[in-house]
Formats: C-alpha cells, sequence, structure tokens
C-alpha cells in the first residue's frame, strides 16, 4: 500500500510541474444528511429534539484538504431549516445564513451544498435557523492536512442540554427570570450576603443597578460530550499521544478543560494551528475549536479530561486509557459575592464599566478568577500564548479601522454593537482586498464570542508577524482586543456575530458585505431576505404577573422588544367599594442603559363611595371615577426603584415609586409600592416554582389579602 | 431488663440500618487508606441518608457497601469516596484531594496515581521564550545577584500564595544573604527585606515588598543574573499607583494580590540569561 501511495505522490508532482490547472487532485466527498424531528429523554422527561441521521449530535464529516465537498442535506421535517459551516472558507451562497447568504431549506426538501476545501483543522456545523442549535443540529466537521500522518485522534464536541423549550428560555432571558439563578444556587440574596459577610456589597450592587451577577445565564440539566455525559477510549497505552479535537458546540456555556494525567498542549485553535503551548487548563469559549495533546502516563487506568461548565453545574468526561479511572479534582464552586465585589468596583452608577486604566485584552487578566478560590493557581492558557508557526502578515494594502462597543442590557436582555442591533444598523460596506481592523471593547458585564463568517482574523497579541489566526475571540468585560483580516473573498454579505445563541437572536451583530457583489442567485429578493434576517431582533415577547389574592388582584401584562414595550397592569379589588384599576401604556426606551422610557397610556379607575383626596402637589383628585389619557416617563433609579412621573389630559400629575423582587432569601422576594395619591402597597412572594409562587401584599385601598402569584 | 431490651432494640435497629434501604444491595470493594481517620472520611463519604451506607475495615482494607439501588449505584459512590483521597477499585482520587490528607492518611498509593506526580511541573515548561538570546560565552560565571535571587523569588512565592507566616521567615534569610552582600543596592533591599519580615500583616509586607523589588530590580540590573529574569508590573495596586516584582517566569503570577488578580500585570523588562538553558542551542 505504502509502495502504491508513493509512486501517487511521484506522479501528483509530475502532474504539478506539468500544469498548474490540475494542482489538486480533485475529489468529491459526498455526505447525505438526514434532517428529522426526534424525541429524546435524557432526564426521565420526553423532549423534542432534531437529529441528522438518527443521531444527536449530527454525524461527524471528514475530509481532507483539497476535497470537494458535497453536502447533501434532506429536510424531512415540516418546518425550515438551514445548516452554516462554522469557520469554513467558502463562496457566500455555500456560508448558509438563510435568506442572507443562502436559501433557506423549506420543510420536506433537499439543498445541496458544494464548494472546495482550500484549509485543513478542526471546525463544526449547525443549524442558523432561529434556536434550532439547542435542540440538536450541531456536528463535527474534521478537515485533515494532504498526505497528514495517522496520528491518534479524538474528536470530544461539547454541548449543552434543558428540558425547557429554547423559545421559552429565551422569552424567560428577556423578562430577567432569576429561576434560573435559584435552579444554580447562584440567586445572590440579601439573606445569603448577610450570611457571608456580603450585605454592603449585595446593596452596592443592586444600588448600581446590577442584577445578580453570573458567569453564563441559562439553567441547564445536562451537559454533553459526544452526546454522553461521558466517552471512554480503551486502547491507549502508557506514552501514547492523543491529539483531541475540542469543539464548544453549546448555544450559551463555557467550559474548562483540564487533564488528571498531567498537562495539556494546546496545537490549534479555531482549525488553525498554533506553536505548541502547554497549560494546565484552557477555557474553550462557546463555538471555539481547540486542538490540544496529551499523553498516557501509565497503563493500568484510564485519565480523565474533564470539561467543566464555567458555572461548574456540570462536568463531562472523556476517559482515556484502560483500567481504575484516575479522576481530576473538580473545579470548586464559584464565590457569586467575591465576583459581585469585583463588578461593583468595575461599574459607575450611570452603568457604564471603567477599566481602573489596566488595559485588559486577551483574557490574561481573568476577572472570573476572584470567583475560583483555587490554591495552587494552575497555569491557565489565554490568546497572549497562542503564536502562529507561520508569519500571518497581512497584504501591503490600505487598513480601515473600525471600533465596535460591546453593550448590553442584561435586564431586558439586549444585546447590542455600539448600542444597534443587526437590524438597527447598515450593512458595513467592504472593499474587495482591503484590510479591516477591527477594534472591540466590551462594556457590558458578560463575555462574548465573537465570530466572522467566511474569514480568518489575526489576534493582534504581541505575536508580532505570528499573530495567531483565529475566527472566534472571545472577550471578556472591560477588555479592549484588535482584529484583522484581510477582505480576500469575492463577495457576498458576512455575518459577524456574538455566538452565544440568545445573544446573536437579540441582535448582536453585524454584516458586512462586499462592494459590487453579484446578485446572489439562491436569494431572489435581497429586501425581503433582509427583511426576515432583520425579523429575528425584532421579536415582542411576552410577559405577565399575576396575583390572585383574597383582597384583590394585582397584575401586569407586558409584550416588549428592544426598545418598545407595551405594559398593563390592574388592581381589581373583590366589589365595587374596594374598586378596580386598570392602567395600560406603551413606551420607547431612549438611553443605552434602558433606564428611560417615554410612554403614553391610559388609565380607568372605579370605586364606590370614596371621597375627593388633595395629593402632594396640591391638586384635588377623586378615586371614584376616573378615565384619563396620560403622557409620562419611567425612570429607573439606583437600586431599581421605578419612578413613573405622569400628567393626564387634565393636567392631573403623578408621581410614583415602586421597587419589585427585592431578593430576601434565594426564594422570598419583598415589593413596595408608593405614589403621590397617598397610595401605597408593600407585598411579599415565596417562590415555589418558575411559574407560581406563594403572595401576599397590603394595599392602602384594598387592605390585606393573601394567595397566588402566577409569573410567565 | 428494661434497659437491656432498650439496648437490644437499638442494637437491633443499627444492625437493620442498611437493611432498610429499599431495593438494597450489598457489595465489598477494596479501598486504600491507613488508619480510624481515614475510616472516618472514608465512610462519610460513602455513606448518605437513604441511599448508601458504607463501612470501612483499616485491617483489611475492604469496605462494605449497602445502598439502594434505585437510588444510586456503587460507582457513585466509590466515585465520592475517591474526591475524598481515598483510591478504590474503580476511581484513583485526585491529585490534590489525596494531598489534602492528613500525613497519617496518606496511603501508598497505585503506581498509575504516582506516575502523574513524577510529570514535568507544567507551570516550568514555558513556552515562546526567547531563550539563549545571547550565546552563552563563558563557563560556570556567576553574578552576585544569583545567590539570593532564588529566597527573593521564594519570597514572592509566599505573597502569590498569601501566607504571611512564610513571608516572614524568607524574608528573614533573605536580608540576612543580602546584607553579606558589598554593594549598595544589596544593603538598601537587605534593610526593605527585615522590613517585610517585621511586618505584621500581609498588606503591610506587600507594600515593604514593593520597596524591596525596586532596590533588588536595581542591583539586578547592575550585576546580570546567569538566568533569565522578568521584571514585571501590576498597574493596579495601591490605587493605580502600579508596583513592580521579579520573576523567574514569563506568566504573570501576581504578589500583590495572590488569588484575587493573579494574573494581572506584564513583563516590563528581561534581565540576563547568559547561562540560561546552555542545552537549548543544539
Ligand atoms: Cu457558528
Ligand atoms: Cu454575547
Amino acid at each position: 500500500m505504502r509502495g502504491i501511495h508513493n509512486i501517487h505522490r511521484v506522479l501528483l508532482v509530475l502532474l504539478l510541474t506539468a500544469s498548474m490547472s490540475v494542482a489538486t487532485a480533485q475529489q468529491t466527498v459526498r455526505y447525505d444528511l438526514d434532517v428529522t424531528d426526534t424525541v429524546v429523554n435524557y432526564t426521565g422527561k420526553t423532549r423534542k429534539a432534531i437529529a441528522i441521521n438518527g443521531q444527536l449530535p449530527a454525524p461527524t464529516l471528514h475530509f481532507t484538504e483539497g476535497d470537494t465537498a458535497e453536502i447533501h442535506v434532506h429536510n424531512h421535517m415540516h418546518h425550515e431549516t438551514s445548516i452554516h459551516w462554522h469557520g469554513i472558507l467558502l463562496p457566500n451562497e455555500q456560508d448558509g445564513v438563510p435568506y442572507l447568504t443562502t436559501a433557506p431549506i423549506k420543510g420536506m426538501s433537499t439543498h445541496v451544498y458544494r464548494f472546495p476545501i482550500r484549509q485543513s483543522g478542526t471546525y463544526w456545523y449547525h443549524s442558523h435557523t432561529m434556536l434550532q442549535e439547542q435542540i440538536g443540529l450541531y456536528g463535527a466537521f474534521i478537515i485533515h492536512k494532504r498526505n497528514e500522518r495517522p496520528v491518534n485522534e479524538e474528536v470530544m464536541l461539547l454541548s449543552d442540554w434543558s428540558d425547557e423549550n429554547p423559545h421559552q428560555i429565551e422569552r424567560s432571558l428577556h423578562r430577567a427570570t432569576d429561576w434560573y439563578g435559584i435552579r444554580k444556587g447562584a440567586a445572590q440574596s440579601y439573606g445569603e450576603g448577610l450570611m457571608s459577610g456580603h450585605l454592603g456589597t449585595k446593596f452596592v450592587n443592586e444600588w448600581k443597578r446590577m442584577h445578580a451577577m453570573d458567569v453564563s445565564d441559562v439553567y441547564y440539566e445536562r451537559f454533553f460530550v459526544n452526546g454522553h455525559a461521558e466517552e471512554q477510549r480503551q486502547h491507549y497505552r502508557k506514552g501514547d499521544k492523543v491529539r483531541v479535537r475540542i469543539i464548544n458546540g453549546s448555544s450559551s456555556t463555557y467550559f474548562w478543560l483540564t487533564y488528571s494525567g498531567g498537562p495539556l498542549t494546546v496545537v490549534a485553535s479555531d482549525g488553525a494551528d498554533v506553536e505548541p503551548v502547554t497549560v494546565d487548563r484552557l477555557i474553550v469559549g462557546v463555538s471555539e475549536t481547540y486542538d490540544i495533546e496529551v499523553t498516557i502516563p501509565a497503563d493500568g487506568a484510564a485519565y480523565e479530561l474533564a470539561a467543566t461548565s464555567e458555572d461548574r453545574m456540570g462536568q463531562v468526561s472523556l476517559w482515556l486509557g484502560d483500567g481504575v479511572k484516575q479522576l481530576k479534582q473538580p473545579l470548586g464552586k464559584l464565590d457569586y459575592f467575591e465576583g459581585m465585589k469585583m463588578m461593583n468596583g468595575m461599574m459607575t452608577v450611570g452603568g457604564n464599566m471603567k477599566d481602573m486604566g489596566m488595559n485588559m485584552s486577551l483574557q490574561q487578566m481573568d476577572m472570573n478568577v476572584v470567583m475560583y478560590p483555587e490554591g495552587n493557581s494552575p497555569k491557565t492558557l489565554n490568546y497572549a500564548m497562542l503564536r502562529s508557526p507561520q508569519p500571518t502578515t497581512l497584504p501591503d494594502k490600505p487598513f480601515r479601522t473600525l471600533h465596535f462597543e460591546l453593550t448590553g442590557n442584561m435586564n431586558r436582555y439586549v444585546w447590542t454593537l455600539n448600542n444597534r442591533t443587526v437590524s438597527e444598523s447598515d450593512k458595513i460596506r467592504i472593499k474587495k482586498g482591503e484590510n479591516i481592523r477591527i477594534i472591540l471593547t466590551n462594556n457590558s458585564m458578560m463575555r462574548h464570542p465573537m465570530h466572522l463568517h467566511g474569514h480568518f482574523f489575526r489576534v493582534i497579541n504581541g505575536q508580532g508577524d505570528h499573530a495567531p489566526l483565529k475566527n472566534v475571540l472571545d472577550i471578556m468585560p472591560m477588555e479592549t482586543d484588535t482584529l484583522e483580516f484581510n477582505a480576500s473573498e469575492e463577495y457576498g454579505d458576512w455575518f459577524f456575530h456574538c455566538h452565544i445563541l440568545y445573544h446573536m437572536m437579540s441582535g448582536m451583530g453585524r454584516i458586512f458585505t462586499y462592494e459590487h457583489s453579484p446578485p446572489n442567485p439562491q436569494i431572489p429578493d435581497p429586501e425581503k431576505g433582509l427583511r426576515k434576517v432583520y425579523a429575528d431582533d425584532r421579536r415582542f415577547y411576552l410577559g405577565a404577573e399575576i396575583g390572585i389574592e383574597t383582597n384583590a388582584s394585582d397584575g401586569d401584562v407586558v409584550l416588549e422588544n428592544t426598545r418598545w414595550a407595551w405594559q398593563t397592569d390592574w388592581h381589581l379589588g373583590p366589589n365595587k367599594r374596594r374598586g378596580y384599576e386598570v392602567d395600560t401604556r406603551f413606551g420607547r426606551y431612549l438611553d443605552r442603559n434602558q433606564f428611560l422610557m417615554v410612554f403614553v397610556g391610559g388609565e380607568w379607575r372605579y370605586r364606590e363611595g370614596g371621597h375627593a383626596d388633595r395629593n402632594w402637589f396640591g391638586q384635588v383628585n377623586t378615586k371614584d371615577d376616573r378615565t384619563a389619557f396620560n403622557i409620562g416617563l419611567q425612570y429607573t433609579l439606583p437600586w431599581f426603584i421605578v419612578a413613573d412621573l405622569r400628567v393626564n389630559h387634565k393636567g392631573y400629575v403623578r408621581l410614583q415609586i415602586e421597587r419589585d423582587d427585592i431578593p430576601i432569601t434565594t426564594r422570598l422576594r419583598l415589593r413596595g409600592l408608593y405614589n403621590s395619591d397617598g397610595e401605597y402597597t408593600v407585598g411579599a412572594k415565596y417562590i415555589l416554582t418558575k411559574y407560581l409562587a406563594l403572595s401576599s401584599h397590603y394595599d392602602s385601598d384594598m387592605g390585606w389579602g393573601g394567595g397566588l402569584t402566577f409569573t410567565y | 431488663m428494661k434497659i437491656t431490651l432498650l439496648l437490644s432494640m437499638l442494637l437491633h435497629i443499627g444492625n437493620m440500618a442498611p437493611a432498610q434501604l429499599p431495593n438494597a444491595k450489598t457489595e465489598t470493594f477494596r479501598i486504600a487508606g491507613n488508619c480510624g481517620m481515614c475510616k472516618q472520611t472514608i465512610e462519610a463519604a460513602g455513606t448518605r441518608k437513604g441511599e448508601s451506607v458504607l463501612s470501612w475495615n483499616a485491617d483489611t482494607h475492604f469496605a462494605e457497601l449497602t445502598y439502594d439501588s434505585a437510588a444510586t449505584t456503587a460507582d457513585v459512590v466509590l466515585k465520592r469516596v475517591a474526591y475524598a483521597g481515598y483510591d478504590n477499585e474503580h476511581y484513583l482520587a485526585p491529585a490534590e484531594a489525596y494531598a489534602a490528607l492528613k500525613n497519617c492518611c496518606q496511603y501508598e498509593r497505585a503506581p498509575q496515581a504516582t506516575a502523574l506526580t513524577t510529570n514535568n511541573d507544567p507551570a516550568r515548561v514555558e513556552h515562546g521564550i526567547p531563550h539563549a538570546d545571547h550565546p552563552s560565552p563563558t563557563t560556570g560565571h556567576h553574578s552576585p545577584v544569583d545567590g539570593v535571587l532564588p529566597s527573593y523569588f521564594k519570597l514572592k512565592d509566599a505573597l502569590v500564595a498569601g501566607n504571611a507566616k512564610n513571608v516572614s521567615a524568607v524574608a528573614a534569610d533573605l536580608s540576612k544573604q543580602l546584607e553579606g552582600l558589598s554593594a549598595p543596592e544589596a544593603k538598601e533591599a537587605a534593610t526593605h527585606a527585615a522590613a517585610v519580615a517585621k511586618a505584621k500583616t500581609l498588606e503591610d509586607q506587600r507594600i515593604r515588598f514593593a520597596a524591596l523589588s525596586e532596590s533588588l530590580y536595581r542591583f539586578t540590573k547592575t550585576n546580570s543574573p546567569s538566568s533569565l529574569v522578568y521584571y514585571q508590573h501590576c498597574p493596579m495596586y495601591n490605587k493605580g499607583k502600579g508596583a513592580n516584582w521579579l520573576s523567574n517566569e514569563k506568566a504573570i503570577r501576581n504578589p500583590y494580590y495572590g488569588d484575587q488578580m493573579l494574573t494581572c500585570g506584564n513583563v516590563v523588562e528581561t534581565l540576563g540569561g547568559k547561562d540560561a538553558e546552555t542545552h537549548s542551542h543544539e
């Protein structure tokens, strides 16, 4: 066999010298992917998911550099899908962003992707349609180097799973649910603060209008390596080196990687080789890939390559070797209050992050480290350690510099660049051949894995000409990082976005568009297509909190999107004497932090046998029967006190202050309200489930009562 | 009579306890360990109310495990025991968990586990150092700073670890060594080192350490050390005034904040290194 191979090689060289047109041994590698609806049961509950060729995650696709990939995607579902080839350099119409670059794959239809493979390394593929990635539509995409010597290698495709419907997760995030925090033991209440001596920290945190901080937003029931909680490869023996291709295919989970058999040597990132660098652990951002090498230190044991979710809620393992299992020390629990203390120091009352002149960049100062009580300070990979084996300098062309500030609002779950969503900004025009420099500054409280389609960028990291190539950059709060890439593609629209699924869907991204691109045959009506793309971050989310108590029903329903909000609330007494009140308003958030909303609205109230009162402003007010139109504004003051100032069509003024959801213990919440008509309410609720709480409140009009509160 | 009856009843209940578990299953496993203290830790890790009961015999090193097979598995229980530091038939304890055991409990480990400790310390496997920049001209030439730097690095590490007691002890040694040198920078450094040794709190030690690092930097600069020394800077210390230190490794381990901001800082200057890695330029 080897001899035949060598003859092939000689022939190939001869051919190469003979004619450049046959420079690549053209081989078409075909895969058929059958996409089907499926049900899974990971936790004892049956849930809907999506499978490819009957499996979840999707099968691993193998190619060799120089092949032509021909992938037939058969959509057997009744709803549409799409597949994006993550990190792959390809013609724009093959990129797989539905309505932007590629036709969506409609239900019960087949779509054929065909593109030449002009790179090697570890990549993956996933749906770019709505939230399908969360329920299984992801798989590994491995490209071998030409004439690569076979080595021991494994794929470690990491992912997260929630039993909750991803659309419910998304809606809940937009409602600032604290249910996930409760599930994780990360509610960070005043009571817990008091017990651990951090009461002041919690107070300052809320004073600066920050919600309980966490390293991730969603509670996941399960984490997986290749679809399992753990896997084992028994055939490895002492001294074997194993190359592990790690792919973070999760929707919103970062993973720490550690190995019980010794250090880890990082040899590639996002598919591109780096000079080997040896560390004790590394974090793999959402959608990043790393190739690492580990060694089996002895026979008679299996060594644990562990991937731990950044919030420490779960761990998956790949066991290498045969025998008794050598465990890796688990990562310690997070100390949320220490993290909160640090956040307090970095956040201004005005809602801006300040970096204290630290010039933070490239993951070098892991501010999360304050939350990890680890004594023996392991060596952690950061981007400054990555070095490309080859020079990566760009062609000698003019540079254009773009600044993006990563902005966001945890409270309303709005994530933006320069305070604009994808749909709120124009496409960014680039000229073929020019060099683009992107300077990113993260002014939000979360880390974001920013991904560029169809191009590698160099990360300016102090390695000079050998700056590493990547296509995902994890940027931590307060960091500033610089990326450079050459507009080396021919044409088309290329997405640049945060790869945390729920951040992307809220609009955290931009579209780069090559000037003078030819019409894309897959997008017959580009304007309509773009509207479909924009629709993703323009969606409205419904939420409600409805109390049914013995004295009255207090409730509110809201329908909100990035900027607009329609809010309705009511206080309905049990009879006419106690009275009825309904208030509705439609408003728009104006400032970057979304503390300020202006609104127009109306109110109606009725009560029997009341009497006229004088308000704080000396105006006379009858609560008995009033129908009024209002204009006003709402402003979120420090400590989340919402002030509502309004004037009705008769010139009657009302000022109201209100604070909801004061976390006293993990599950106990207090609220209070007071207004210039002299009305007030105090209430408490004890959270039973995500949707249900026991509650009680006292209202100056309605008196005491108790009952249930439903939260949606 | 009554008492004996009561006692026998109690005993009976005691014996019954494991059997009271539903779907009870009993298995025997070997678990490593030495003494009575081991027994306590092992049994505490293996026993969980309503799920499993584990009893370990310190003489035979065998444990009897009874568990509710609907609620848990032997594998899960043995994993907990290993996390508590004890090797068993299914799992070897993490190196850290074993190291955390009391001396008397540190039983002799399986060779698969000891294979790890003989590995290179990854922190020392530095990558990307421009080693052997200067071709090594001399044989065993040593600079006067070579003798004192190891103690200084020890002191720095003690500050990284935040161990005030160690800091005092090491600083006292360093001060003595520095006093023995003739250079004025060394004398100055000796005074600062003595001040570190006398300082009562970790905070105070760090303030003195900043001054010590300044003098020692000047001393190191004029007397090039034979191994590479990195002069490093933390911009945050002392309310943004910043402070420096010397290190024998390029990776940042910040002595001014320890755990809190371990990797905050950057290399300002690289000093010496004539003899560094003479073996490395083949
Ligand atoms: Cu992707
Ligand atoms: Cu993001």
